[in-house]
């Protein structure tokens, strides 16, 4: 990996373990970035004038304040005219920030005027964190998980605060992405000893519960791929292709860059993950409506958007040895509960024409036979609820199906043990919620 | 999505209604096609395998389990558990009896002469092998939702009740984000009927005990929640009946934990005097709504190794 020293502002080429301690910035492009050819073989003319000379000019500055002698930033350290090089940081950049020493967020859109002797009132979190576009970006969703510390700087480089220190900040981050407290603390890489209230050691990174060094992969790994994806989704980047790329680390997955596949990009992420977990949370998703797309995968992470879909405890997913999922190019094989069911569509008008809502046209609707795919994931709420998909029967081939209606995910929940018709269930990632049957917009 | 599919969005909604039975479900190895065949064509009627029993009461339950019982003093003469509720013989060690409290978040309700009923309630018990804590919160749905059409009838609503089984380990140690979303739903509510102030007071309560230490182990013990419940309504007679058992769902064993929301038809009276001058004084217990609120595996407390 290329690194920029922090004072002579030159670039140097590392690999493995010769890699020297550096931190790393995280930020969002802006006008007139300081690129590879800018600084590579010494800075050019001109560059220090660039609007984007600050942030590095920052960060070099604060990365040696903190003993750092090397600095990683993406619009320097990578030549981008090399298509091999930008795939290779692209698929090693989750890692890079994890292995990195410290992180500096810097929100560029967040001028705060504080007095440098105290804290940044505790009030204005919630605030800054709805205010900076640094937390609508994709890339910056493994800028903010994968390092060990974030500390976030203004756009004047004050420091508002620590993921790691400060606690009531990782709580207005947890509020404002939804990523749980557990993950942005990185408190513990397992979940051995339930009541360790202790923390990692900040020296050493050392989990309490196994003792082992605290990785953010395995962190995640406690975490289903449906949930990861919600974190993701709604999150904006300027290709439709780097949505996917750049969750690649946030699932341990690899794979070459394509530029140009657009939204293709995103099926081919989810089917590496499915190389490598046998998670059915990635079928617990809600397509946005789309007359005939009968897919089987989401096609953005949108689609996890509000989903509460997490793992089954060890103990109550009995089919967990043997619902390994097996990718070919034509279907997916895996062990899952199926149940018959008949679905009836209506719609109806919800602008009612009575003032009271008593009044509300109700057309006659579609009978469908079909199947409930019953996925072997819960929910945050009560692990016993099942997510499930709908699914159509192939003609001719008893084990085949296909899934329809992919704009809808269903909950399963055990109301009626002992009588077991009528059993309701609603939309899992949809605004409307109905206590019998589902509604769902489109 | 093309701009006629967003128009659709705004104008149209569509209700799917899904019948099932689970005793029908089987679990099969199968193969999910990534994208629609050409010549699909789907018949429901397939067989798809052996058909098991997916729903299955196993047998009484062996957990002994304890329940928080706050201010025992507002409970006149345990008429509850001397009567048996008028409950069936189902309800016998295994339950335990307390009264309902004011919750925090609908103490709002004191106001109300259409719902004078606090029915939420923080319990915590342990599994004495596990030592592991189980907070159960419930409480019952009334106010809790807007109607809509297709709603069910307001009766429904007012006797379905919700909890949530947390453990420590859903968020490090921490309330997790769904009873914050839920205690968010219920404030919202609470907004409806006269304002969600006490509310905060309430979550700020619960995040506290949250962060309440496991009993020593070897014990059995359950947590003291009178200070989170200093509002309960004593003297009301509402109580509410617990009741564990062992039951399978779609291949896993489980605990059910039901409660039933009972009422003193002298409570009833009280209300009745305000309306109609009734002045009977006569006590009964009868159920006024409930049903099952919860279920959690106790196998999957144990510490994963």
């Amino acid at each position: 990996m290329r690194l920029l020293h922090t004072k002579s502002f030159a670039l140097e080429v590392f690999f493995g373990n010769n890699t020297p301690p550096y931190a790393i910035l995280s930020h969002t492009w802006g006008q007139e970035e300081v690129l590879f050819e800018h600084v590579n073989g010494g800075l050019k003319p001109g560059t220090t004038q660039r609007l984007g000379w600050a942030k590095v000019r920052y960060s070099c500055a604060q990365a040696a304040s903190d003993g750092y002698g090397y600095v990683w930033i993406d619009t320097c350290c990578i030549d981008k005219s090399s298509s091999a090089e930008l795939s290779e940081a692209i698929n090693s950049m989750f890692k890079w920030y994890q292995d990195a020493g410290i992180c500096y967020a810097y929100l560029e859109d967040v001028d705060i005027n504080i007095d440098l002797s105290t804290p940044t009132p505790r009030s204005a979190f919630p605030w800054l964190l709805s205010a900076s576009r640094w937390f609508t970006r994709g890339w910056t969703l493994q800028e903010l998980i994968a390092p060990q510390d974030v500390r976030f700087y203004s756009r004047s480089w004050m420091l508002i605060a620590s993921r790691q220190d400060d606690e009531v900040f990782a709580r207005a981050i947890e509020k404002r992405t939804g990523i749980p407290l557990s993950v942005l603390k990185r408190d513990s890489c397992c979940y051995v000893g339930q009541h360790l209230r202790g923390t990692a050691h900040r020296s050493t990174q050392k989990c309490p519960g196994c003792h082992k060094a605290v990785n953010s992969l395995d962190i995640l790994n406690h975490h289903s791929i449906a949930e990861r994806m919600s974190w993701a989704a709604s999150r904006q980047t300027t290709r439709i292709e780097d949505q996917s790329y750049c969750l690649l680390g946030l699932f341990g997955v690899h794979m070459p860059l394509l530029y140009g596949e657009e939204s293709r990009a995103f099926i081919r992420l989810q089917e590496e993950i499915i190389k490598i977990s046998d998670d059915q949370s990635i079928f617990a998703f809600a397509n946005q409506y789309e007359h005939g797309d009968d897919t089987l995968l989401a096609r953005s992470p949108d689609a996890f958007d509000k989903s509460c879909v997490t793992f089954l405890p060890k103990s109550q997913n009995r089919q967990e040895e043997s619902s390994t999922m097996i990718l070919t190019s034509k279907y997916i094989q895996t062990k899952m509960t199926i149940c018959p069911c008949t679905v009836r569509t209506s719609s109806w008008d919800p602008e009612p024409s009575d003032s009271d809502g008593s009044n509300v046209k109700m057309s006659t609707g579609v009978v469908q036979s079909c199947y409930l795919g019953i996925l072997s994931c819960g929910t945050k709420s009560d692990l016993l609820t099942r997510p499930a998909i709908l699914l159509s029967a192939v003609k001719n081939n008893e084990k085949t199906f296909r899934r329809i209606n992919n704009h809808v995910l269903l909950t399963i929940r055990p109301l009626s043990l002992k009588d077991t018709t009528g059993i309701d269930f609603e939309p899992l990632g949809t605004s409307s919620m109905y206590s019998h049957g589902f509604s769902v917009n489109h | 999505m093309d701009s006629a599919s967003t128009t659709d969005t705004v104008s149209n909604s569509e209700s799917i209604n899904c019948t099932y039975d689970l005793q029908d479900a089987t679990s099969a190895n199968i193969h999910l096609l990534l994208t629609k065949p050409d010549n699909e064509r789907s018949d429901a009627s397939e067989e798809t395998g052996e058909t098991t029993s997916a729903l299955r009461v196993i047998y009484p339950p062996q957990v002994k389990w304890v329940l928080a019982c706050p201010n025992n003093g507002s409970r006149r003469k345990n008429a509850v558990i001397s009567q048996g509720s008028g409950q069936n013989s189902t309800i016998t060690r295994d339950c335990r009896y307390f009264p309902s409290t004011k919750s925090p978040s609908l103490c709002s309700d004191d106001n109300s002469d259409k719902d004078p009923i606090g029915r939420n309630a923080i319990l915590c018990f342990f599994l004495q092998a596990q030592q592991i804590p189980l907070w159960v919160v419930w409480g019952t749905m009334y106010g809790a939702f807007s109607r809509r059409p297709g709603d069910p009838p307001e009766d429904d609503e007012f006797t379905r009740p919700w909890c949530r089984i947390l453990q420590p380990r859903d968020a490090g140690g921490r309330i997790p984000s769904d009873i914050r979303t839920l205690a968010d739903l219920r404030s919202w509510a609470t907004s409806e009927l006269a304002g969600c102030f006490e509310f905060v007071k309430g979550r700020a309560e619960l995040e506290k005990l949250w962060e309440l230490e496991p009993p020593p182990s070897g014990t059995w013990d359950f947590q003291d929640f009178d200070s989170l419940l200093h509002k309960s309504h004593s003297g009301v007679d509402y109580f509410v009946v617990a009741e564990i058992r062992e039951v399978e769902f779609l291949g896993s064993t489980m605990y059910e934990l039901e409660i039933k929301v009972m009422v003193s038809a002298m409570y009833e009276r009280e209300i009745k005097v305000i309306t109609s001058g009734d002045g009977a004084d006569k006590e009964e217990t009868r159920t006024k709504g409930g049903g099952i609120v919860g279920r959690f595996d106790a196998a999957s407390l144990l510490v994963e190794k």
